[in-house]
């Protein structure tokens, strides 16, 4: 009898997942940042629904993007046939919200999580699709596959609905959205292996240059590269089966102050 | 430690560990800790990453450093018990899933909250798990929650288990007081018809019998954690039972009529007659299908699928179609099977 790996299980845990929201949920939509985890999705997304996506996807575009990642997202968009939004917060820019002025927390906030309750109150969106995954941060250790916001987006993390066997909580109320996270299981060498396997198209930047790569990709102004020779996804798992850093640790949001991160997602952040 | 040597080895040659398919994408296990509040299962946790060097790096010193800015001691549970509302009331409020590996295999630990107020909250992270670990403290003995995790596990199906006797330095590191627990809770296992050869005496505090063998309890032959964590086995699907597959929904993307779900248990092939209840119809399995990209066809071409087994969400089409069929109330078993139950 045939077996399956690790990949194979994480692949079809998150296809059912996706089949569960696409059923559930009329007005659906994905996030989608072109970082390498959100390909993934994309890619199972595929899979799912055999070769195509079928809801939109959305770019919170906070206008401090790195061209490279505007350019992968215009091919992209062409090459899966994408529904693709795009969603700046104009009105935080034009009060001058910028990474050149304002703590990277308030930029965070502003450009990314108004931007797309911005986007919610247009679109009225009952589901999002999110690329969270467990290992990054510990209050998204505590994450369920599908999990309420409120109308102000809150995470009610103090009172979360059990959730087992493939049985979710779908329910929520006028003005509120269900996170659907297919991701969650995963860890990072996990999505580097699948990128592997399957030969997902990711953004260049992941790859060294000059001695140096992204590992995790945010708005140009607060993520930093690290320094790596790693020019092939072989070399990238290898370097993760050494390192002891953490992902996000380029990520400078996430480390303005003790507890950021829940601070951040309380408010409505991935 | 011989073990942690041999890992040490492999990732400084990543090539071959990244080869390995035994290391790298072999099944991992998903291990719950359970047990009474304030028994130890967090700190129990905390020392097992942090004693494997499973912690980001970092992370330990910037979590001490965090407690003695705010005048709280240093608890190994803070590195899981991430709310703040956590750290201020040192108790677990709800599931954390964290991966973790030694030499032999990767696991994910699943840490679930021990307060009965919590009760849902444990259920959903003992629900997925292939093996538990019971934890009970030495000076408090069986509680309450250590009774009723027992029973809910059993509930659940998780059968695969061992004891940790913990925070042992409470109790003068005794082997009387352990053998006092293991006889009591042994006992209790066997009206709910569990049971387990495995009962380690152990300190989470102070690191005793959890990667290192415990100079302060040489009276215990048994293994320690760690090793007991590594004889553990990942639950195989379900694939020698009959066939059992929910749909999930019927997609009509194009031309195809794709019936979507996942097998429960056994297995399907195509050309397979299924039976789809309640309406008692059947059809023939035509197609198992699949989605082709363009870009790795010729790199990782995947096959079309003849069969699928327990656990693949699948897409399948019929030979003859069945009307409405739909999603939930239709459940699609083997011909065979289905005479059988008869
Ligand atoms: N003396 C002693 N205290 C321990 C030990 N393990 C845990 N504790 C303490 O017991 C308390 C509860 O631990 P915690 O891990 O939060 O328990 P949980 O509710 O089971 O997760 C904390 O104050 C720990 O420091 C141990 O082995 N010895
Ligand atoms: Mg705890």
């Amino acid at each position: 009898m045939t077996t399956r790996t690790h990949l194979d299980r994480l692949e079809n845990q998150s296809v059912f997942i996706f089949r569960e929201a696409y059923h559930t949920f009329k007005n659906i939509a994905m996030p989608w940042s072109m970082c390498k985890d959100s390909n993934v999705l994309i890619w199972l997304a595929s899979r799912a629904f055999f070769g195509r996506v079928p809801f939109p996807v959305l770019h919170i575009d906070t206008t401090y993007e790195f061209p490279e990642m505007v350019e992968f997202r215009e091919w992209a968009t062409a090459h899966y046939k994408l529904n693709l939004i795009v969603k700046t917060n104009e009105e935080a820019r034009a009060r001058g919200i910028g990474y050149e002025t304002h703590d990277p927390v308030t930029v965070t906030h502003e450009l990314k999580t108004v931007a797309l309750q911005q986007a919610m109150g247009q679109y009225k969106w009952d589901a999002l699709i999110t690329g969270i995954r467990r290992d990054e941060d510990p209050t998204r250790a505590k994450e369920r596959y599908f999990s309420r916001r409120n109308a102000q987006f809150e995470w009610d993390y103090k009172d979360q609905p059990p959730e087992f066997w493939g049985q979710f909580a779908t329910t929520a109320a006028k003005g509120e959205h269900v996170r659907v996270q297919p991701l969650l299981d995963w860890t990072e060498v996990d999505i580097w292996r699948y990128i592997q396997r399957e030969n997902i198209p990711i953004p260049k930047m992941y790859f060294a240059k000059n001695g140096q790569r992204y590992r995790s990709l945010g708005c140009s102004p607060i993520t930093k590269p690290i320094t790596s020779n790693a020019e092939t996804i072989d070399a990238i798992i290898a370097e993760l089966e050494t390192t002891r850093t953490s992902e996000r640790a380029g990520r400078a949001q996430d480390h303005h102050e003790r507890n950021a991160m829940q601070k951040l997602r309380a408010k409505g952040f991935l | 430690m011989t073990k942690r040597a041999v890992g040490a080895k492999q990732s400084n040659n990543p090539q071959s560990a990244i080869r390995d398919p035994h290391f790298s994408d072999a099944a991992h296990l998903r291990i719950v800790f359970v047990g009474h509040v304030d028994h130890g299962k967090s700190t129990l946790i905390g020392r097992i990453l942090s004693d494997t060097n499973s912690l980001p790096e970092g992370k330990l010193e910037q979590v001490q450093r965090a407690c003695a800015a705010e005048n709280m001691e240093f608890e190994f549970a803070f590195l899981l018990d991430a709310l703040l509302e956590e750290q201020e009331q040192n108790i677990t409020i709800d599931t954390t899933q964290i991966p973790f590996k030694t030499a032999k295999r990767n696991y994910m630990i699943i840490d679930a909250p021990g307060h009965k107020e919590f009760l849902k909250n444990m259920i959903t992270g003992a629900s997925s798990a292939d093996a538990a670990v019971l934890v009970i403290a030495a000076n408090e003995g069986v509680q309450e929650q250590s009774k009723r995790h027992a029973y809910l596990l059993s509930l659940l199906g998780v059968r695969q288990f061992c004891v940790v006797v913990n925070k042992m330095d409470l109790a003068d590191y005794s082997e009387g007081r352990f053998l006092e627990i293991e006889k009591k809770y042994r006992a209790f296992l066997k009206t709910l018809n569990l049971e387990t050869n495995i009962f380690i005496p152990a300190s989470a505090r102070f690191g005793e019998n959890i990667t290192a063998r415990s100079k302060k309890m040489e009276w215990h032959s048994g293994p320690t954690l760690a090793e007991a964590l590594d004889e553990m086995t990942s639950l195989a699907p379900p694939t020698d039972l009959p066939l059992r597959l929910c749909v999930q929904d019927v997609y009509k993307f194009d031309d195809r009529r794709i019936i979507a779900g996942r097998i429960e248990t056994g297995t399907l092939q195509v050309g397979d007659e299924l039976v789809f209840s309640p309406a008692n119809k059947t059809s023939m399995v035509q197609s198992i299908e699949h989605w082709q990209p363009v870009t790795s066809a010729e790199r990782s071409p995947r096959a079309k699928p003849e069969t699928a087994i327990a656990g693949d969400s699948i897409g399948i089409t019929l030979r003859e179609q069945i009307l409405r069929v739909s999603r939930r109330v239709y459940r699609i078993f083997t011909l065979r099977a289905w005479r059988l139950r008869k």
